[in-house]
């Protein structure tokens, strides 16, 4: 009994060891990532989007903005047709995403 | 007591083919006129860019078309300033020997014209842009967006440029007859949309003045070529207009705990003009419900269909600009502009 005490401490040993080298390969993995993110990865793509024509035309951007948001961060967005029978409107935008 | 300043906003949205301002800074008379009826004038660089022409009043704002939209959205404010110091990008994609004429371009300003043009630096890699087109408006989107904005962020950091211009290689297509309708007057700019995301893009993230000029080959001769469009072929470059735009632009102001008296803010707009059917854009829409006026021109027509009353948009339709600046003039003398008409009405009784 002892000795398989002392089996599955050093194994225990060894997988600590391990787990500490793993630990320290995660945070050098984190730091290479952060610094990735640093180098500004960012893409831009054209989109359309079709909303809901609000009550009110000032509640517009936001409604737009909410929608596009779910494709990436808009950067430039227009209204470019009306479909007053199914008051909806086509909105033309470009997105950017990282 | 001190009379407040009458401020307009003038928009002839780029890209879609507006027959007033749709071409090489046509609509610059437009912005010179109503600027004589106004105390300040907010428009952006669409309307004031003729490429080796331009105009220059102290009371006349360049403001980028992102900043314009948060500027409208009351989320940004507008400084005046009464010199930028100018920074330029140069794209690695445009050639040396078309480089060097931007350059040169940069460097007739300064001399010629007393611009604080500081530095300029090349982009580490082409920024390869790309045109899209819908049927009512340009579009284009940029391959190499990191490059572009490292190249921003060292002008800034390094140069402490207050301003950016930025010049990208465009795609050549002489033969297009897209290209040949806009330099006979009609049709839509092809290079608008992508034009616009490039300076979006720099103001979206370092929240500073930009424009844009696009790098071209220069065209052979044209005999038909539209009046409209002839700014844009005097030279090698478009980049004048914006080092000038660009030198006296508004800084943005994103604190309102931080404004001075001089700053602008989007409850001071007094009127809007826009194209009667492009009443899409952000910057419209967010002032809909405000006390500015809007002016809607019939005249000057788009590609697009989008109207006020499909919106729900309430404002005042004209014309032409000669009677929004008619309009502009009554609202500033605060004159209500029906007792200039026959149909001056009776009080209405309020039951």
């Amino acid at each position: 009994m002892g000795e398989k005490s002392d089996f599955f401490n050093k194994s225990d040993f060894c997988n600590c060891q391990l787990s500490t080298v793993n630990c320290q390969l995660s945070t050098i993995n984190y730091q290479l990532s952060t610094i990735n993110c640093q180098l500004l990865i960012m893409t831009t793509h054209f989109i359309t989007a079709e909303i809901d024509l609000t009550e009110a035309p000032v509640k517009l951007p936001q409604a737009i903005e909410s929608h596009l948001q779910k494709s990436g961060q808009p950067l430039r967005w227009a209204i470019t047709e009306v479909d007053q029978e199914k008051q909806k409107v086509l909105v033309e935008a470009v997105v950017t995403r990282d | 007591m001190t009379k407040p300043l009458f401020t307009a906003v003038l928009i002839v949205p780029t890209g879609i083919g507006a027959t007033i301002g749709g071409y090489a800074g046509d609509a610059l008379p437009v912005a010179r006129a109503i600027s004589q009826v106004c105390d300040r004038l907010i428009t952006h660089p669409n309307v004031l860019n003729g490429a080796q022409l331009y105009w220059s009043e102290d009371h006349i704002s360049y403001v980028e078309g992102f900043g314009l939209d948060q500027f409208a959205q009351g989320n940004w404010g507008l400084r005046p300033v009464s010199q930028n110091r100018v920074g330029l990008i140069l794209d690695a994609g445009i050639e040396s020997e078309l480089l060097l004429r931007h350059i040169q371009a940069a460097e007739a300003t300064k001399a010629t014209l007393g611009l604080n043009i500081s530095d300029y630096i090349i982009t580490d890699a082409p920024l390869q842009v790309a045109l899209q087109n819908t049927s009512g408006a340009s579009w284009g989107t940029i391959g190499n967006t990191a490059s572009l904005l490292r190249a921003a962020e060292k002008l800034i950091s390094q140069a402490k440029v207050g301003a950016i211009a930025v010049v990208a290689r465009f795609p050549d297509d002489p033969e297009s007859q897209a290209l040949a309708d806009y330099r006979h007057g009609k049709g839509i700019d092809q290079l608008a949309g992508a034009e616009a995301v490039i300076s979006h893009l720099i103001v979206r993230n370092f929240k500073i003045p930009c424009a844009h000029a696009p790098a071209l080959s220069p065209l052979p001769v044209d005999p038909d070529l539209s009046p409209r469009a002839a700014a844009e072929e005097l030279g090698y470059t478009f980049l004048p207009c914006v080092l000038v735009g660009l030198s006296r632009a508004p800084q943005f102001i994103l604190n309102r705990n931080k404004t001075i008296s001089t700053d602008i803010w989007s409850e001071q707009i007094d009127a809007l003009i826009i194209p009667a059917n492009a009443c899409g854009g952000c910057a419209v829409l967010s002032l809909s419900d405000s006390n500015t006026k809007i002016i809607v021109v019939e005249e000057n027509t788009t590609a697009l269909n989008v109207t006020p009353e499909m919106l729900g948009i309430k404002a005042i339709k004209v014309k032409s600009y000669l009677e929004a600046i008619g309009y502009l003039v009554a609202f500033r003398a605060g004159i209500n502009p029906n007792s200039l008409t026959q149909n001056s009405a009776s009080l209405n009784l309020l039951r």
